[in-house]
């Protein structure tokens, strides 16, 4: 019964909408700039085109990349959800591996060079 | 330029056709003795009596044909370029810079940037065919102001012009390199609020999908 008691309180917790760094799906570098908009997953050799999805969730991100930049093109560590989709065949997205559709939140921080 | 051949017991698809009649109307220096062809996409005897008059012209087989990518579709419109906007490529600016080669952060700019004024009338940078709308972006504000073509070469290069509104009913339409106007400059200040300079993204891709300087062929 004590075992229950404690699955269910921790079930409840977790069900909060605060988030903590294990919410997140996929870390690594983000890229924002003029043509470019670009994620690459830590310990990986691919790299994404990203797209929001909505317009709100990539006014928020372009905010937060260009309050922790000061060069363009600079990296930043990001942390967030989302879906790896197959490539565009038109556009910038044609250059990249895949689309990564990222949503709701996320948490980002100075890229210090080592991406874990 | 064209998919299936056109002239004598040939595909003659349509769209084909109508793309050969523009392009001996184009060049009337060849064809001046004949009057004009009617665009709508029939063949006829006074296309084939142009064809031939080109292919005599060029010292080329005499059979009225033009085949894609063949001797008689280069011949009759040669890969040529011209300037976009007039203007030359985008300097330093709060985004980076504009030429072949700079930094796009995790990859190098593929194109040249050529500098706009918003409004202003984008020519066609090589002599070809609008295959499509092109859309440089998916998402953000101006997603959908921000448009592009692509043009194919009688070659089959490729070149992408982006950042511009296009002209309706531009699909299909024969350019010729720094004459034809393909649309109008955008904005991009709608995107990237601290201080870029307009401009129109030019990609050129040779006919086996390398990627060409642009700043090598346009004329400066």
């Amino acid at each position: 019964m004590k075992k229950l008691y404690i699955l269910i309180s921790i079930s409840i917790l977790a069900g909060c909408s605060h988030i903590n760094a294990n919410d997140f799906s996929y870390q690594g570098k983000l890229i924002l700039g003029h043509e470019e908009f670009s994620f690459s997953p830590c310990r990986s050799d691919k790299i994404y085109w990203v797209e929001p999805n909505n317009s709100d969730s990539y006014t928020e991100l372009e905010n937060k990349y260009y309050e922790l930049t000061q060069e363009p093109y600079e990296p930043v560590f990001t942390k967030f959800n989302g879906v790896v989709k197959e490539s565009q065949k038109d556009g910038f997205a044609s250059d990249y591996d895949a689309l990564f559709i990222y949503e709701g939140s996320f948490r980002m921080e100075k890229y210090d060079g080592q991406c874990d | 330029m064209i998919i299936s051949s056109v002239g004598l017991k040939q595909v003659n698809n349509a769209g084909d056709v109508a793309i050969i009649q523009q392009l001996l109307n184009f060049r009337k220096d060849l064809t001046k003795s004949l009057d004009d062809i009617k665009v709508d996409g029939v063949l006829g005897e006074k296309t084939l009596q142009s064809i031939k008059v080109v292919q005599k012209a060029y010292s080329l087989k005499i059979d009225a044909v033009v085949s894609p990518f063949g001797a008689t579709l280069k011949a009759l419109w040669p890969v040529l370029f011209g300037k976009p906007t007039g203007y030359g490529i985008r300097g330093k600016d709060s985004y980076g810079e504009g030429y072949h080669g700079a930094s796009r952060g995790s990859r190098v700019h593929d194109g040249a940037d050529y500098v706009s004024v918003p409004g202003q009338k984008v020519k066609a940078p090589m002599s070809g065919v609008v295959t499509k709308i092109s859309r440089p972006y998916r998402s953000g504000i101006d997603a959908f102001t921000l448009s592009g073509v692509e043009i194919l070469a009688s070659d089959g290069s490729k070149s992408w012009v982006w950042y511009i509104q296009p002209g309706s009913n531009i699909v299909g339409c024969v350019v010729k390199a720094g004459m034809s106007v393909l649309g109008i400059a955008t904005t991009l200040t709608n995107r990237y609020t601290n201080g870029i300079t307009d401009h129109v993204h030019l990609r050129i891709h040779d006919a086996n999908g390398n990627k060409v300087n642009p700043a090598t062929v346009i004329p400066s």
